[in-house]
C-alpha cells in the first residue's frame, strides 16, 4: 500500500475519533448566560480598574518626573503630572507605550531564542506579567482605537500561548507561536505603534 | 438574515439576535471542541468560553473573514489553551505520559480504531489539531491557517508530519488495511 492509500484509509478510520454526540445546546446556552450574569455581578466597576491603573501610572509618572527634574528641585515632579492636560488619556498612552515596548522586547527575544525558548521559565514569567497588563488595557474604557484593540488582542493570544509553553512541549509548539507571530505581523505592528525614539513620557499612541 | 445583520443586531443590544447567532454556529464549535478534547464536559466548557469571548469581542470583528472563520479561530485558541493547561495539571498530578508509554508497548492491540485513537491522542498538540481539523472535520488548509494564525503551507506540512507519524505508529496494521 502506498502513502496515499494509507492516508486515505487513515483519514476514513479517523472519522470515528472522538465522535461528538448531539450538541447540548440548551445546557451550553444556560451556562453562557449564568457565567455572564455572574461575571457582571462579580466584576468590579470599570472605574475601579481605571483608578488602579491611574494610581499606578501616577507612581510611574512621579518616578520619571524625579529622574528628569532632579536638577530643578524647586519643581516637584508630581505637579507636572497633575497639571498635564487630559491626564487620563496621556497617562494611558504612556502606559501603553511602555507596555508595547516591553512586549516587543520579549517577543523579539522569544523569536531569537527559537526552539530553545519553550523551556525558558523567564519567557513564561515575563509573558504572564505582560498578559495581565494587556488584559487590563483591553478592559480600559479609554481604549477606543480599533487598531490598538486588534493589536492588543493579537498580543494577548500570543502571550497566552507563551505562558503555557513548558519544557516538555515539542519544537512544533514554539514553531506554531513564531509562525503565528509572523502571520499576524505582530512585531512590525508593535514597532510601528511605538513612537520612534520613544520615551515612556511620550503621549502618542491613540489609545 | 445573514451573519453580518445578526452581528449588527447583537451589537445594538438585541438578546434574541445573540441567541440566533449562537444557534447558527454552536454545532460547528461544539464538534471541533469535542474532537479536540474528547470529553463532553471539556467540550461544553470550551464552547461556552468561545461564545462568551466572541460576544465580548464582537465589536472587534472586522468582517475581513467569514464570521464562522473568526469564531473558529476563537474556538481553537480557547480549546488549545485549555488543553495545554489540562496537560500541565495532569502531568503534575500523575505521570500519565509514563502510563501511555507502558500501554503502547503491549504487543496485542485488538482494535484498530482504538489504537488509532490512542496514536492520534499521542500526537503533539499542533499536529493533532491540524490532523483533526483537516482529516476528521474537513476544514480546508486556508481555514486552518486562519484559525491557527499560520501559513497554509505550515498547515499542510503539519498534516503531512502527523500522517507520517501515524503511518509509522500503525505500521503493524498495514496488513489489515489492504483492500
Amino acid at each position: 500500500m502506498n502513502d496515499d492509500e494509507w492516508d486515505e484509509r487513515l483519514s476514513k478510520a479517523a472519522r470515528a475519533y472522538h465522535q461528538p454526540p448531539e450538541t447540548p445546546r440548551e445546557e451550553i446556552w444556560a451556562g453562557i448566560r449564568a457565567r455572564r450574569k455572574r461575571r457582571s455581578v462579580l466584576r468590579p466597576p470599570q472605574v475601579i480598574w481605571w483608578s488602579v491603573g491611574v494610581a499606578a501610572l501616577l507612581i510611574i509618572g512621579i518616578g520619571i518626573g524625579r529622574l528628569t527634574v532632579t536638577h530643578q528641585p524647586a519643581n516637584p515632579a508630581p505637579v507636572v503630572v497633575a497639571r498635564a492636560p487630559s491626564r487620563q488619556g496621556a497617562a494611558m498612552a504612556v502606559a501603553a507605550i511602555q507596555h508595547l515596548s516591553r512586549a516587543e522586547a520579549l517577543l523579539t527575544g522569544f523569536r531569537a531564542e527559537g526552539k530553545t525558548a519553550g523551556g525558558d521559565a523567564n519567557f513564561s514569567a515575563s509573558a504572564r506579567d505582560l498578559l495581565s497588563t494587556t488584559r487590563l488595557l483591553l478592559d480600559s474604557p479609554e481604549l477606543t482605537d480599533p487598531q490598538m484593540r486588534s493589536l492588543l488582542e493579537d498580543l494577548e493570544l500570543v502571550l497566552a500561548q507563551i505562558t503555557q509553553l513548558s519544557a516538555e512541549d515539542g519544537h512544533e509548539e514554539v514553531d506554531l507561536i513564531t509562525e503565528g507571530l509572523k502571520q499576524r505581523g505582530l512585531l512590525p505592528r508593535l514597532r510601528s505603534a511605538i513612537p520612534a525614539g520613544s520615551a515612556a513620557t511620550s503621549a502618542q499612541g491613540e489609545i | 438574515m445573514d451573519d453580518r445583520e445578526l452581528i449588527a443586531r447583537v451589537l445594538a443590544g438585541e438578546a434574541t439576535a445573540e441567541r440566533a447567532l449562537y444557534d447558527r454556529h454552536v454545532d460547528r464549535v461544539y464538534r471541533l471542541a469535542y474532537r479536540l478534547a474528547g470529553d463532553p464536559d471539556l467540550a461544553r466548557d470550551f464552547t461556552q468560553d468561545t461564545f462568551i469571548r466572541a460576544f465580548d469581542r464582537l465589536a472587534s470583528y472586522r468582517g475581513d473573514a467569514a464570521f464562522s472563520t473568526w469564531l473558529t479561530a476563537v474556538a481553537t485558541s480557547v480549546a488549545l489553551n485549555g488543553l495545554r493547561k489540562l496537560k500541565r495539571f495532569r502531568e503534575r498530578e500523575t505521570d500519565l505520559e509514563h502510563g501511555d508509554k507502558v500501554a503502547s508497548k503491549r504487543s496485542s492491540e485488538p482494535d484498530l480504531k482504538e489504537r488509532l485513537s490512542r496514536e492520534i491522542d499521542r500526537l503533539p498538540l499542533g499536529y493533532r489539531t491540524v490532523f483533526v481539523m483537516h482529516d476528521v472535520e474537513g476544514y480546508t488548509h486556508e481555514e486552518i491557517g486562519t484559525a491557527l494564525g499560520v501559513e497554509t503551507g505550515t498547515s499542510k506540512a503539519q498534516l503531512s508530519r502527523a500522517r507520517a507519524k501515524l503511518r509509522e505508529a500503525l505500521a503493524d496494521f498495514a496488513g489489515e488495511w489492504k483492500p
